[in-house]
């Protein structure tokens, strides 16, 4: 194929694989039981400590018999671990990273950088202010 | 299907367990594997599975031809003709709107005014990347890079396979198709590394891209004119951010999958952030589009092979091309254009300082500072300045946002220390060194599972409690 695109240099060509050896195949099987242990031990923690998930996903199905099944066992067990106390960490956490959002540079560094400065919408002509 | 759901979850963990129980018979896991692909892509629209179809087919017959066809005159027929079809599904479903309006425009501004044929197309999730990857097959069997497949199924599964089907990366036929040849393995290696690019990709997205887009990007670049010069630079400067986490997240999660089921993708993000020149950070940035650009039209154009002029042209027609190819509006093209601009720019300058040095001028370039920090401030900051194009709706918009910046006003809604530490943290983090890495990801290998487990499960937790309630869909679903 002797034609003008062998002038220009080449992406990469394919190369040709191996079948995968015992030794591959060995260590390939040892991972997936691994990564099977790693996904369960994942959905038993967020089950645990994200019932409230669970649930909206479970609400948030299009309605049918089988998802008001889930809808009803789903509300039953984030009730099961709002008793417990499982789901109370994500609150708290939620709760502090709010507050720490409305921080303002005032607050951090003490000072107020609003404080001499034109309020926005006071600017001449983006009427923000003149409805007030 | 979305990334970040409970729905690509449960999916995703079906399709492990199967795929893996499949790996002794290639063929039944190749099928199970393409079902599971045009299952992710109808989920979203089941009408355009038809699309994905013809694609692949289109591409499936030119491979054939190819082959069958001895003189070149007729094989380029065969490329032309196939690139020609894939560009018009792609031109028909992204672009048709844009063009109509565009030369509806037109005729009125001289004086023509016709009733031209608007109609509603929905733009098809991923045609971008799946068109891309089928006119790289057809043309890299013409140029003898790849052998043609022997078993239809892997083309179709080269195309579709979920992992990269909807927002890349473009992955390269030479690169995937081998990998369909043999039975897939996987190690510790891949395992964590996987996981890894999982969590790393959700962080991204869920937290940072999240919150950049909500507490200040999306309500700046909605009334730019409300707000002050600094909200204004600063939400440039967040929208960047915002599109690499975004963007590299997704690629970084679509890597981390398709490694967990056994296959290799080539990176897509090498921490653009820290370049130092607009040509570093293109080389760096959506490296499977940039690179595409470079292979099937940058070089063919003979890129800089006829004088300095022709290469200057061409390299902002590609990067024109580029800014098309993200978005059928006026905006992408000025965006593609000015990158193009600026990159010929930096080119003439460094050939000038050259010159000067070579012809014993160098007291004069001793005044010009090199050290890499000026180069990393001005890149980063032409690339934000200049990206209130890509982010703006319409030039209106631009043309406020210009605007506003020039004001020079210095109050701030917006910037908050919360905004602050996600861009800060992001640009820190493009510094951090390759050794800490590998030493953090042999750390993580000898980890047990259950440790491994409790430690990804705690990443998804901190996420799912740390971020945003719902999950926006990727910017680059709309590419």
């Amino acid at each position: 194929m002797a034609s003008r695109h062998k002038m220009y240099r080449r992406p990469g060509r394919a190369t040709r694989r191996d079948e995968p050896g015992p030794d591959q195949q060995a260590e390939t099987s040892r991972s997936v039981r691994d990564t099977s242990i790693i996904m369960v031990t994942v959905m038993l923690l967020l089950l645990v400590f994200n019932s409230s998930g669970l649930q909206r996903w479970a609400r948030d199905l299009p309605g049918n018999s089988l998802s008001d099944v889930l809808v009803h066992y789903t509300d039953s067990w984030h009730g099961l671990m709002q008793q417990i106390g499982t789901a109370a960490p994500k609150e708290t956490v939620q709760n502090a990273l709010a507050e720490f959002r409305q921080y303002s540079w005032s607050e951090i560094a003490g000072f107020d950088s609003t404080a001499n400065a034109e309020t926005i919408g006071n600017r001449e002509g983006d009427g923000i202010a003149a409805d007030e | 299907m979305l990334f970040p759901t409970f729905d690509f979850g449960v999916f995703f963990v079906v399709v492990f367990l199967v795929s893996w129980m499949l790996r002794d018979h290639l063929d039944l896991h190749k099928a199970f594997l393409l079902g599971v692909s045009y299952f992710f892509y109808g989920y979203w629209d089941w009408r355009f599975l038809s699309l994905l179809f013809v694609s692949s087919t289109i591409n499936y017959t030119a491979g054939v031809l190819l082959t069958s066809l001895t003189l070149d005159r007729h094989k380029k027929w065969v490329v032309g003709v196939s690139v020609a079809l894939n560009l018009a599904i792609l031109g028909f479903f992204k672009y048709y709107g844009f063009f109509i309006i565009s030369l509806a425009n037109l005729l009125t501004s001289i004086g023509l005014e016709r009733d031209l044929p608007l109609l509603d197309v929905i733009l098809p999730i991923g045609i971008s990347f799946f068109t891309f990857q089928g006119i790289s097959y057809v043309i890299d069997v013409y140029r003898g890079d790849v052998q043609p497949v022997k078993r239809p199924i892997d083309l179709y599964l080269y195309i579709s396979f979920f992992p990269q089907l909807v927002a890349g990366p473009i992955v390269r036929a030479a690169h995937f198709l081998p990998q369909l040849d043999v039975r897939p393995v996987l190690n510790r290696a891949m395992l964590t590394f996987g996981f890894g690019l999982i969590l790393l990709g959700l962080f991204k997205k869920m937290i940072i891209a999240s919150y950049l887009a909500t507490e200040i990007v999306d309500d700046v670049f909605a009334v730019p004119s409300a707000y002050s010069s600094l909200d204004l630079f600063v939400a440039a400067h967040a929208f960047v951010v915002q599109v690499y986490c975004d963007f590299s997240g997704y690629s970084d999660i679509a890597i981390g999958v398709a490694a967990l089921l056994g296959y290799r993708f080539k990176k897509n993000f090498d921490r653009p952030l820290s370049a130092t020149t607009l040509q570093e950070l293109w080389q760096r940035w959506h490296i499977s589009l940039t690179s595409w650009l470079r292979d099937y039209l940058y070089r063919p154009l003979k890129g800089g092979k006829r004088g300095q002029g022709r290469m200057y042209r061409n390299l902002i027609l590609t990067m024109t091309i580029a800014g098309l190819w993200h978005g059928a509006a006026w905006t992408f093209v000025i965006w593609g254009a000015l990158q193009g601009i600026i990159l010929v720019i930096e080119r003439v300058l460094k050939g000038a300082i050259r010159s000067l040095e070579r012809n014993g001028h160098a007291v004069l370039t001793s005044f010009i500072p090199s050290h890499p920090a000026v180069g990393w401030f001005i890149t980063i900051n032409l690339f934000a300045i200049t990206g209130v194009f890509f982010r703006a709706p319409d030039m209106a918009t631009v043309h406020d946002y210009y605007a506003g910046l020039l004001q020079f006003s210095f109050e701030t809604e917006k910037f908050t220390p919360f905004i602050a530490l996600l861009i800060g943290g992001v640009i820190a983090a493009q510094f951090v060194r390759t050794e800490t890495l590998v030493h953090l990801d042999r750390r993580v290998q000898a980890l047990r599972p259950v440790t491994l487990g409790l430690l990804i499960g705690t990443g998804l937790l901190a996420m799912e409690m740390l971020g945003p309630r719902g999950v926006a869909p990727f910017i680059y679903f709309q590419f």
